[in-house]
């Protein structure tokens, strides 16, 4: 990997060391790593989440208070990112923010990830009749361009946080399932099913057991993935207008609000684009690396 | 052509599926039908003459099941009912907004082509060197722009800080035919470079084992220049997964129209989606809604069964 280069070069100078093994142990160190850019974005996502914990209890200004001195003011001390266009605290207003995102991601993956492991291990365990059923399921979930099923759903059913959940968990199931049912079939021709199975295990025994440990890692390492895909969709409808409705700030209409103001302020609409940029970018380097990681094929090739 | 059957037969459901749905919104409002679409329209209450009208055209004094055909009927017809705050019939305002959406989309794609292909090939082409591992750390970041934060900084850069384009606004294609395509470069640009990063890295992963093969060192021994080896030789065999890929992002299209119509104010279907959301017709929503949803599962199956055609194991593998 890259980032290790300087590393190699320095296993490689010292002579007792044999060149190829040292590449090769260089290699398998490198697989068990996660390396800093990992933690660089883990760290960031966990002091975002602190934050917004610490809305409950540490005094941050009210996100919905006017402070008229200070409509469109720039950077200073009492507000550390400025006002926006109502005299609105900037700094305050994106961490509140960050919790209507953090509530999106950290539920409607896993209601989705409990769907699709259901759906795709038995699909993946039985095939036949339960795989048709299974993919037609999918088809039908993928039938709808995903933005138009939740302007429809927040629209007619209202926009409210959990219809919000739900309908974006929706749209999280059908890759959940493919990967739950490719990783099934993988590991149903395994010695340890077999045996299990030679045993006498009934079919849900075997399922529990013996597949849903195996299974479960590389799904869990896919959600970090499927996390930012749901909070660019969350962001999407919100900036839209269709999301979670005014006094609650949320990061899309902060920016969809800040367009207006991009003329002369354009600090108004970017500081919430570079939190919610950072926030989607760490999710996605922290879900490529343990993707690399516990991916089935790359480790038994 | 039992393939072919197949993918037709299997939409059918998918058809009734997607309308039944669409037709059900409605029912999901809160409260009275019938008072939930007069009300918002005039906030008084509504005459009794008003909601009989309405009752009567809803057909709400037959079950559900029946008033669904009769709106299937309807809308095989041409009509998805009309606006409830400017009585125009939903088909109509669609017409009206589908020719810009579609001008749009095509150009998001042909720019998104247009930048992906070159950057494919010298990535590809140059795969582990410098430029390569540039050009691939870019599209990472890339991938982490929401479309609405992209059209926002590209508003900035390209109409604020160096005013060279406009940033909203649609001028008609027969009065200013420059006019129109300028006004259309920076949403087209905002959804063309988001699909980029996809785009780029299938190509870059195919070229690097077509690259592999024995014609390439044929041609390279023969002493052809780089450029024509790539352009000729390598790129076709290399593009097969892109146009794959290419037709699988039409949903991402579809979200992209609706968000940088708005962000731009760009009066497509997208436009008059949210336009109707916020104005709350409910009966225009629900058109919208139908006709986009039976055009993505129109132009899915039709790519389908384009693939069918032009990689015929397609065919043979789903009969």
């Amino acid at each position: 990997m890259a980032d290790n280069s300087t590393s190699l070069r320095l296993w490689r100078q010292i002579p007792f060391f044999k060149r190829e093994e040292a590449a090769v142990s260089d290699r398998i160190k490198d697989e068990r790593r996660l390396g800093w850019v990992f933690w660089a974005a883990f760290s960031y996502i966990m002091a975002l989440i602190l934050l917004t914990i610490s809305t409950n209890f540490l005094p941050y200004k009210d996100p919905a208070f006017q402070d008229y001195g200070f409509i469109n003011s720039g950077l200073s001390a009492k507000y550390w990112f400025g006002g926006d266009a109502l005299g609105r605290d900037i700094f305050s207003r994106v961490i509140h923010g960050a919790g209507i995102s953090f509530s999106v991601a950290f539920t409607s993956p896993f209601i989705g990830m409990a769907i699709g492991l259901l759906m795709g291990m038995s699909a993946g365990y039985f095939r036949g009749r339960v795989d048709t059923v299974v993919s037609i399921i999918v088809d039908s979930i993928l039938a709808f361009p995903n933005i138009v099923l939740a302007i429809a759903v927040l629209f007619f059913a209202g926009p409210t946080l959990p219809n919000l959940i739900l309908v974006i968990a929706f749209y999280t199931i059908p890759q959940f399932t493919r990967i739950a049912r490719a990783n099934t079939l993988l590991y149903a021709q395994r010695e340890f099913v077999m045996a299990a199975r030679a045993q006498g295990a009934s079919h849900l025994r075997i399922l529990i057991r013996e597949l849903l440990p195996n299974v479960i890692i590389p799904l869990a390492a896919f959600s970090l993935l499927v996390m930012s895909f749901t909070i660019i969709l969350e962001g999407t409808l919100s900036f839209l207008g269709v999301g979670i409705p005014p006094p609650t700030p949320t990061w899309g209409r902060m920016i969809s609000e800040g367009v207006e103001e991009l003329v002369e302020n354009a600090w108004i609409a970017f500081v919430p684009s570079i939190f919610m940029f950072l926030t989607i970018l760490s999710l996605n380097l922290m879900g490529d690396r343990l993707r690399q990681f516990t991916d089935v094929k790359a480790s038994n090739a | 052509m039992n393939y072919f059957k197949a993918k037709i037969l299997h939409l059918v459901p998918v058809f009734f599926l997607v309308t039944f749905a669409s037709f059900m919104m409605l029912n999901l409002l809160p409260g009275d039908l019938v008072d939930a679409i007069l009300l918002d329209e005039e906030s008084s209450v509504p005459s009794a003459a008003d909601r009989a009208a309405l009752e009567k055209e809803l057909n709400l004094d037959k079950p559900v099941i029946i008033r669904y055909f009769i709106w299937l009927g309807n809308m095989f017809q041409g009509d998805l009912g009309r606006s409830y705050i400017n009585t125009q019939p939903v088909t109509e305002a669609l017409a009206l907004r589908i020719p810009v959406s579609l001008e749009l989309m095509i150009m998001a794609q042909i720019l998104a082509i247009g930048i992906a292909v070159p950057l494919g090939l010298i990535s590809g082409y140059k795969a582990g060197q410098p430029i390569d591992r540039g050009i691939s750390a870019g599209a990472f970041a890339v991938l982490a722009v929401p479309l609405f934060i992209m059209g926002t900084v590209l508003i900035w850069i390209f109409a604020i800080w160096w005013p060279i384009l406009p940033s909203s606004g649609h001028t008609d294609f027969a009065k200013d035919a420059w006019g129109n395509i300028q006004g259309f470069i920076l949403p087209a640009l905002t959804i063309g470079l988001i699909e980029v990063p996809v785009l780029m890295r299938v190509l870059r992963t195919d070229l690097i084992s077509t690259l592999q093969e024995d014609y390439i060192a044929l041609a390279k021994s023969k002493g052809m220049s780089t450029r024509y080896i790539l352009f000729n030789h390598a790129l076709r065999p290399s593009s097969f997964t892109f146009i794959t890929i290419l037709g699988l992002q039409l949903g991402n299209l579809i979200t992209g129209s609706i968000v940088v119509e708005t962000l731009f104010s760009i009066p497509g279907v997208g436009k008059l989606l949210i336009d109707a959301v916020d104005a709350r017709d409910e009966i225009l929503v629900q058109g919208v809604i139908t006709f986009v949803a039976l055009v993505y599962v129109g132009v899915n199956l039709l790519v389908d069964l384009m693939y069918a055609v032009l990689d015929p194991r397609v065919a043979a593998r789903g009969a």
